[in-house]
C-alpha cells in the first residue's frame, strides 16, 4: 500500500466489503425481474476470502419468450445496458443459449455480445479460454498447452485432452465448464424466487410518482389478472405485487387468501389495502402482479339450503382475508382442541388463514370431564395470589388478587389435575399436581383458583403456591 | 291546497331518514311556523310522526280507508328499508328472525309494539357492567361478558359464526376466551373467529368489516369506550346488513343515542345449587335497561334479576318470594368449614 501510494499520491482506497457486494448484487437480481421471472446472482454464494482466486460472478436472467416485447434480443440488450448505466453501473451484458456462453460473451465478448440461438460455438470460439470460468492455474496450464481460444479447445478430441492433464479430475473440471458453455451438459440454475403460476405486468413510459395513478394501474392490473385466472379456472391463494422503482430497487407485498378466489372486487380490495405500505420512492416504472399459489376453483351447486351455507362460508373467508390483510396473520385466530387435559394445553389458537372454516365433522371436541366447570376466560399466565386457606386440604376463605381482597362465600373443589406421566418423569419440569377450586365471592364473581402442589407432599421442598387461573363469566 | 301547510323547512342534515318519509305534502315552508326560530330540528324530527297523525285525523279530505292504506304502504316501505337485501336469499334466511332472552314478558316488552319479540336483530346493543365499590375491574367485566356470551348462546349456532373483536390491552387483562368454558356455556368454540387488534380503533374497524361481510351471525366487541360516531357507524352497518352486534364497554358514557338498547349488568350471588347449597350455582345478574329504542318507556323500570338456566339455555326471572309472615324461617345453609386450621401463604 505504501508503495502504491508512493507511485500514485492521489490513490483512493476503499475497504473491500464482500457482504455488501453480495447484498447489492442480490438486490440487482431482484430488479432484473423486469426482464424475466427466472433470475439470480451466481458465483457469489460461499465466497470466502480466498484472495488469489479469480471470481466468476454475475447475474443471470432467463429471457425465454421475453425478447419480442422489446423488439428483438438486441433491443433488449440495449435496453438493459441503458437502464444499468442510468443506475450508474458499469455492466457488460452477454446473451447466449447457456449460462457459460453468456458469461464468456459478457466478460470477453467485445462488440459481438450476442450468440444467435443454436450457434453458441461459433460465437464463443474466438474468445480466450479464460472466459470459461476456470481457475487461474488451469488457464495458465491451458495456455502452456497451446490452447488460446475456446474454439481450439473444443476442436481437440476429448480423450487426447484428458491425457494432457495430470489427473482425470483436472481434465474433468475443464471439460465440464466447456460442456456447460456449449450446452452439452445442463447446468443447474437456482432462480431467486420460485416461478409464479401466472403473472401480469405493466410498464410505464413515465414513472409513477403519486399514489393515485398507482391505484388505477393496480386496479387495471388486477382486472387482467382475474381474467387470466378465470380463463384457467384457477383461484389465487397467494399473490405478490412488485413495484420496480427507477432507482433499481423493488418493493413487494405478498397477500394471502384463506380460500382460492378469482373475484375482481375482492382481489382489488386486498391489493389496494396493501398499497399504502409500498413506497414509491423516486417513481416506479413497472408493476407486476404474480400468483404464487393457486388452486383449481371448485364449482358445485348443492341444495338451496346448502348453497346458502356455502355462500355464507365464502363471505366468511373473504372477511378473514380482509382482516388478515390489514391486521396481520397472527391477529385473527380460531380455537382448536389441544390433545391434552392440562388446562393451558387443551386449546390451541390457530391462525384463521391456515384453517378457514371447520367442517361439521372436525368440530372440536374439547376435553371437559362431565360434572366439572371451566371458566370462560383463562388468564394468559396463572397469577399468584395471597390466600387464607385450610391446610392440608381446603378451599381458600379469602384471597387477594390484583390488590383487591375477595372473601369467599361459596366454593367447589378440589378437582385435581395432574400433568401427563411422561411430563412428570422429566426431573426438573416442576410440574406438580394442581388442585382446582371454583370460588365465589360476596358479589357473585367466580374465579378458578388452584393450589400448585400439596401441603403433605414430603418429596417437594417448596411449599405449595396459590394461583388464579381463570374467571367465570 | 287550501289547507295551510304547517310543514316547516327541513334542516339539510336530519339524522333520521325514516322520519322524513312520514311527512306528506309539498315541502314548502310557510312563514307562520317555519319562521319561529325556536323550532329545534331534533324536536321536529321526534314530533314529525305525531304531527302527521294529527293532520290525518284533522284532514277532512282523507277517508279512513285511504289512511289505513297509506299506513299499510308506509309499514311496507319501512320493512323494505330495514332489510335492504330482501330479494337476496341470504338476507331472507333465518338471520332476520327473532333473538329472545327466553323470558316472555321481557321479550315482549323489548320490542315495544312490534310484531316480533326479543332483541332487534339488525341493531347494535350495548352491555355495560355496573361497577361496585371495592370490586375489581375483572370481576365487573365478568358480568358484562357473561351476560353477552349467554345472549350469544340465545342467538343460536345455526346463524353463522361469531366474530369476537377486542384490543390486545383488554385481552391481556382478562385473559383469552377458553374453549372448554365456552363449550360448557353452550357455544361452539370452533365457530368463533377471534380478532385481537393492537388498537381499539382497529377493533372497531374489524367489527364494522365483520358486519358488512354479512357472514357473521353475531359480532361481539369488547372495548373500553365507544364514542357516538363509532356507535352510529356500527349501528348503520347492523341495519344495512341485518346483523346484530353486541358491544361490551366499560366507560361511563358513550354510544348513548346510537344503540338500540343498552343494558347495565351487575353480578348477583349465584342462584342456589340444585343439590348442595354451599356450592356455586347458576349465573345470575341484576340487569337494568338504560335505553330501548323500540320501547322508550322500558328504561324507567326498576332493575330486575335474571338467572341463567344451564339446562334450557334461557334466562328466567327468579320466582318471587311468598309472603312468609306466618311461615317458619330456616337458617342459612352452613358452610363446609367447621373449624379449619388456617395457613397463609404467598403465591
Amino acid at each position: 500500500m505504501a508503495d502504491a501510494r508512493a507511485r500514485m499520491p492521489d490513490l483512493i482506497v476503499w475497504q473491500a466489503q464482500p457482504a455488501a457486494d453480495r447484498d447489492s448484487l442480490r438486490r440487482l437480481a431482484r430488479w432484473l425481474g423486469r426482464y424475466g421471472i427466472l433470475r439470480n446472482a451466481y458465483g457469489i454464494a460461499g465466497e470466502s476470502g480466498s484472495g488469489h482466486r479469480i471470481r466468476h460472478y454475475g447475474l443471470w436472467v432467463d429471457i425465454s419468450g421475453v425478447d419480442h416485447l422489446y423488439g428483438g434480443e438486441d433491443a433488449l440488450l440495449n435496453d438493459l445496458g441503458d437502464r444499468l448505466s442510468r443506475l450508474g453501473l458499469t455492466a457488460r451484458v452477454g446473451l447466449a443459449d447457456t449460462l457459460g456462453a453468456a458469461h464468456a460473451l459478457a466478460w470477453q465478448g467485445g462488440p459481438s455480445r450476442r450468440a444467435a440461438p443454436g450457434d453458441t460455438l461459433n460465437a464463443i470460439a474466438r474468445l480466450p479460454v479464460g472466459a470459461l470460468r476456470l481457475d487461474a492455474e488451469r488457464v495458465h496450464l491451458l495456455h502452456r498447452l497451446g490452447f488460446k481460444s475456446i474454439g481450439a479447445l473444443a476442436r481437440v478430441p476429448r480423450l487426447a485432452l484428458e491425457r494432457r492433464f495430470r489427473s482425470a479430475n483436472e481434465s474433468q473440471r475443464v471439460l465440464l465448464r466447456l460442456d456447460q458453455a456449449l450446452g452439452h451438459i445442463d447446468e443447474p440454475r437456482r432462480p431467486l424466487v420460485d416461478p409464479p403460476v401466472l403473472s401480469v405486468r405493466q410498464s410505464f413510459s413515465e414513472p409513477l410518482i403519486s399514489s393515485e395513478p398507482l391505484e388505477n394501474e393496480t386496479k387495471a392490473l388486477a382486472c387482467s389478472f382475474c381474467e387470466m385466472l378465470e380463463a384457467q379456472r384457477l383461484g389465487v391463494r397467494t399473490m405478490r405485487l412488485s413495484l420496480y422503482r427507477c432507482d433499481g430497487s423493488v418493493g413487494e407485498v405478498v397477500v394471502s387468501l384463506s380460500r382460492a378466489a378469482c373475484e375482481l372486487k375482492h382481489v382489488t380490495g386486498l391489493l389496494l389495502e396493501k398499497l399504502s405500505s409500498l413506497d414509491l420512492g423516486f417513481g416506479a416504472d413497472l408493476l407486476s402482479l404474480e400468483a404464487l399459489a393457486t388452486e383449481p376453483l371448485k364449482f358445485h351447486q348443492g341444495s338451496f339450503a346448502q348453497g346458502r351455507e356455502e355462500h355464507i362460508a365464502g363471505l366468511g373467508a373473504r372477511l378473514v382475508d380482509r382482516l388478515v390483510n390489514r391486521l396481520g396473520g397472527d391477529r385473527v385466530s380460531r380455537l382448536t382442541p389441544g390433545n391434552s387435559h392440562w388446562p393451558e394445553c387443551c386449546q390451541v389458537r390457530q391462525p384463521a388463514l391456515a384453517n378457514p372454516q371447520p367442517d361439521a365433522d372436525e368440530r372440536m371436541n374439547f376435553l371437559r370431564p362431565s360434572g366439572t366447570s371451566r371458566p370462560a376466560l383463562l388468564l394468559a399466565q396463572p397469577e399468584p395470589i395471597l390466600v387464607l386457606a385450610e391446610v392440608p386440604e381446603g378451599a381458600p376463605m379469602q384471597f387477594t388478587w390484583r390488590r383487591v381482597r375477595y372473601s369467599v362465600v361459596r366454593s367447589q373443589g378440589p378437582e385435581r389435575i395432574e400433568a401427563e406421566w411422561w411430563k412428570q418423569l422429566w426431573p426438573h419440569s416442576g410440574m406438580r399436581s394442581r388442585d382446582y377450586y371454583t370460588l365465589e365471592d360476596k358479589s357473585g364473581a367466580r374465579f378458578w383458583v388452584y393450589r400448585d402442589g400439596r401441603y403433605d407432599d414430603e418429596t417437594c421442598d417448596n411449599p405449595p403456591g396459590w394461583f388464579v387461573h381463570g374467571v367465570f363469566a | 291546497m287550501e289547507q295551510p301547510d304547517r310543514t316547516p323547512k327541513y334542516p339539510p342534515a336530519v339524522p333520521c331518514p325514516s322520519s322524513l318519509q312520514v311527512c306528506p305534502g309539498p315541502r314548502i315552508a310557510s312563514v307562520a311556523s317555519a319562521g319561529s326560530a325556536s323550532f329545534a330540528s331534533n324536536a321536529f324530527v321526534a314530533s314529525a310522526g305525531a304531527e302527521f297523525a294529527h293532520r290525518s285525523q284533522t284532514g277532512p279530505r282523507l277517508a279512513p280507508v285511504a289512511v289505513s292504506l297509506i299506513e299499510n304502504l308506509r309499514a311496507k316501505v319501512r320493512a323494505i328499508e330495514r332489510t335492504p337485501g330482501t330479494l337476496d336469499p341470504v338476507a331472507c334466511g333465518p338471520s332476520s328472525q327473532s333473538w329472545t332472552l327466553g323470558v316472555p314478558d321481557l321479550d315482549a316488552a323489548l320490542c315495544g309494539t312490534g310484531s316480533s319479540s326479543g332483541l332487534d336483530c339488525a341493531a347494535l346493543h350495548e352491555v355495560k357492567p355496573s361497577v361496585l365499590p371495592g370490586q375489581g375491574a375483572t370481576a365487573s367485566w365478568a358480568a358484562a361478558l357473561g351476560f353477552s356470551l349467554r345472549l350469544a348462546v340465545r342467538r343460536g349456532r345455526s346463524r353463522g359464526p361469531i366474530v369476537w373483536c377486542w384490543p390486545k390491552a383488554i385481552a391481556n387483562e382478562l385473559g383469552h376466551l377458553y374453549g372448554p368454558g365456552l363449550a360448557g356455556l353452550g357455544l361452539d368454540p370452533a365457530l368463533i373467529l377471534f380478532v385481537e387488534t393492537a388498537r381499539a380503533s382497529d377493533a372497531l374497524w374489524a367489527m364494522e368489516e365483520a358486519l358488512k361481510s354479512s357472514s357473521a351471525g353475531l359480532v361481539m366487541g369488547v372495548l373500553n369506550e365507544a364514542g357516538l360516531i363509532e356507535g352510529r357507524r356500527l349501528s348503520l352497518a347492523c341495519q344495512s346488513h341485518v346483523t346484530p352486534c353486541l358491544l361490551m364497554t366499560h366507560g361511563g358514557r358513550g354510544a348513548s343515542s346510537a344503540t338500540a338498547s343498552r343494558w347495565r349488568v351487575g353480578l348477583n350471588p349465584s342462584s342456589p345449587h340444585r343439590l348442595v347449597p354451599f356450592l356455586p350455582g347458576g349465573f345470575s345478574v341484576t340487569a337494568s335497561i338504560e335505553r330501548c329504542r323500540h320501547n322508550p318507556v322500558l328504561p324507567n323500570s326498576v332493575p330486575f334479576a335474571l338467572e341463567w338456566c344451564d339446562e334450557t339455555h334461557r334466562f328466567r326471572l327468579p320466582a318471587a318470594l311468598a309472603d312468609r309472615t306466618f311461615g317458619c324461617r330456616t337458617g342459612p345453609a352452613e358452610g363446609p368449614f367447621t373449624k379449619p386450621r388456617l395457613a397463609r401463604h404467598t403465591g
